[in-house]
């Protein structure tokens, strides 16, 4: 580290190329998003002629028409996304670490299989169940609902967090399992009490990756949700694009855009340190 | 009244048997400790008293329960465990109190309990703590806390000392020995590989080997009379010297030749057995002393000398490759290659025959030659 300095020091030419590089690839890496962001500030006629940004052309219209653009307040698919991605949060936590726990702790007939039936799921492309899965779904009459896209959740579907909590918990040493077992727990008490608390670092993870899955999902939320009052954020974002006109309302698509993404961005400020930690001792590198 | 009662326990894994044939019965507000090498079942067969390891045939009884089938934390039963097996997330006083809450005590009477454990272990000041913000004397102490809100009638101690360091052990033994005074009729079985451990704390040391038992007894009784090689060798600090020695039984009294000169003051009892055959003679390092020439029972050159301050060990080289551990009182001073002759007081000299089996002394010793 210090020979690192040494050298900055008595090169300060070296240093400026080399962070002036840096500066240039992040710019380069970072340019659409930052496009977005400018464009979302200018009227719709300059976003694709003038590609700089020019202060004296800054309007928030494309954010206070696109909010109510579509019949209804933007608010309101942010909302579904929101109610859609918190059951998927609640279903993902209870039934991946109830299932995690049993093939990590529980002795049952069949459970390497299981296990290994469980994790070559992890392999099988979606479009492979969508199908089957549609047509159950509408046989019960459930299309149009939030049933298809948050109920799988409850029966532990996601086999990655699945996994990923089986490792956690198989870190856990035995005796703690066995000093509750001591102390009067059944099975079901040594979850609640021992083992889920303790895969704490592990259960924030899977919180965060399910809400960022839910909410970036747009195909699944497409094929079951049909009316538009059901809409999520993603599905309406694309309700600003028309196709066959070719009259897309660009300026406000990129302004929701913006908006949809917020949750995102204060939600990574919130747990950076907790996706770190269980990043860290989860022992998935990202 | 007997508490508990092993009943030709036995317990195999697949064909691997661990633990085969045990009995024994261990008295209320007994202190008993397992000990034995690694990989001896003194764990397992703990773990099967605690009820976290099945039994494969056999009764266990305790108190004049069958307990074999009966789930841990109904055998009255509290366990401290080698890791300590406290609940990270929760703080001491939660840790103290959670079996408590998990049988629907009501409130005021786990207070009441975790306070009484609190008081007499010196947890006060940390209720609030967590495990990890804790010593590990600490931890140890709240380990064994939670065996004592339980107000169970055994406790059960696997390796609880081990690990912390020295001086911490030492501190901490006596805190559990000072405990078991607090609660004479508390039954406790301790598993250590620690014979100091086993020595100072026990009522009665079961010397386990291959999951079989090779002793049972008094600590002193163990070290003055154990019944065979494998004891012999366990129990002492340095280890027991053995030599190979020839065994001339005459009816009433064994003689002893070693390399064909008879050890003229040496006389155990035969038992009616005749001929002759190859055995072991056991001095313990500590029971030897530096006599003549003519006197010596063995006679070697120094190899290696340790000074300790309290004691001066020295290993001695014999001419036929064996190795002789000597301990003599304060600091002596031996040079490498001297030779020294070795003599032992015949009372402290031990004797077994070619299946490793302890010949009786009464009336073997003689005064002299």
């Amino acid at each position: 580290m210090s020979t690192i300095t040494d050298i900055n020091t008595a090169f300060p030419i070296r240093r400026l190329i080399r962070v002036g590089l840096l500066a240039a690839v992040a710019l380069l890496m970072s340019y659409p998003l930052l496009w977005l962001v400018s464009s979302s500030f200018k009227p719709e006629s300059i976003i694709f002629s003038d590609a700089g940004f020019d202060l004296n052309h800054f309007t928030l219209q494309n954010y206070i028409e696109g909010w109510n653009k579509l019949g209804m307040p933007f608010g309101v698919f942010m909302l579904n996304s929101a109610f859609i991605c918190l059951l998927a949060i609640v279903g993902n936590l209870f039934s991946c670490s109830l299932a995690a726990y049993a093939f990590a702790r529980l002795q049952f007939p069949f459970s390497r299989t299981a296990f290994a039936i469980m994790l070559v799921t992890l392999m099988l492309p979606m479009h492979v169940t969508i199908l089957p899965q549609y047509i159950a779904f509408q046989s019960v009459g459930a299309v149009n609902t939030v049933l298809p896209l948050v109920l799988p959740k409850f029966f532990a579907v996601d086999a990655f967090f699945i996994f990923l909590l089986v490792q956690f918990i198989r870190g856990i040493p035995r005796d703690l399992d066995q000093a509750a077992e001591m102390d009067g727990c059944n099975k079901y008490q040594i979850f609640w009490y021992i083992i889920f608390p303790v895969c704490r670092p592990a259960l924030v993870l899977v919180a965060i990756f399910s809400f960022l899955w839910t909410w970036n999902d747009f195909f699944s939320q497409l094929i079951y949700l049909s009316s538009a009052e059901n809409y999520t954020a993603p599905l309406a974002l694309n309700l600003f694009i028309d196709a066959t006109s070719g009259e897309s309302a660009w300026g406000m698509l990129f302004a929701m855009s913006l908006i949809t993404l917020l949750p995102l961005f204060v939600l990574f400020m919130l747990f950076q340190r907790q996706l770190a930690e269980g990043i860290a001792t989860t022992g998935l590198k990202g | 009244m007997t508490a508990i009662s092993l009943k030709d326990i036995r317990k195999s894994y697949g064909s691997l048997e661990v633990i085969s044939s045990i009995d024994l019965d261990i008295e209320r507000g007994e202190f008993v400790v397992f000990v034995g090498p690694s990989g001896c079942g003194k764990s397992t067969l703990l773990r099967m008293i605690a009820g976290l390891e099945g039994i494969n045939s056999g009764d266990l009884m305790i108190g004049d329960v069958r307990a074999n089938d009966v789930p841990p934390s109904q055998r009255g039963i509290a366990m401290v465990f080698q890791s300590y097996a406290l609940y990270p997330h929760m703080d001491v006083h939660d840790n103290l109190a959670f079996s408590l809450k998990i049988a629907h005590v009501d409130k005021a009477e786990i207070d009441r309990r975790v306070r009484l454990a609190a008081e007499m272990l010196q947890l006060e000041p940390y209720l609030k703590r967590r495990p990890r913000q804790l010593s590990g004397g600490q931890r140890q102490r709240v380990a064994i806390g939670r065996a004592i809100v339980r107000e169970a009638e055994v406790f059960l101690f696997d390796e609880p000392l081990s690990n912390l360091d020295a001086a911490l052990r030492v501190a901490t033994r006596i805190e559990i020995a000072r405990l078991k005074e607090r609660l004479p009729d508390t039954t406790m079985i301790y598993v250590t590989h620690d014979q100091i451990e086993a020595m100072t704390l026990a009522d009665r040391i079961v010397v386990l080997n291959g999951g079989r038992i090779e002793q049972v007894g008094r600590p002193v009784e163990l070290y003055d009379s154990p019944r065979n090689v494998f004891v012999a060798g366990f129990i002492g600090s340095p280890a027991m010297n053995f030599l190979p020695v020839d065994l001339v039984f005459e009816g009433d009294v064994a003689r002893i030749e070693r390399s064909g000169k008879p050890l003229a003051l040496v006389r155990f009892a035969a038992g009616g057995r005749t001929g002759c055959e190859r055995g072991t003679l056991g001095i313990r390092p500590e029971h030897m002393r530096i006599g003549t020439a003519e006197q010596a029972l063995i006679s070697g050159p120094v190899d290696l000398v340790e000074h300790l301050g309290e004691v001066t060990i020295a290993y001695l080289r014999l001419s036929d490759d064996i190795s002789v551990t000597v301990k003599f009182e304060r600091t002596r001073d031996l040079k490498k290659g001297e030779v020294l002759h070795l003599t032992a007081d015949p009372a402290d000299l031990h004797a077994f025959d070619q299946s490793g089996l302890a010949l009786a002394r009464p009336g073997g010793v003689e005064a002299s030659a």
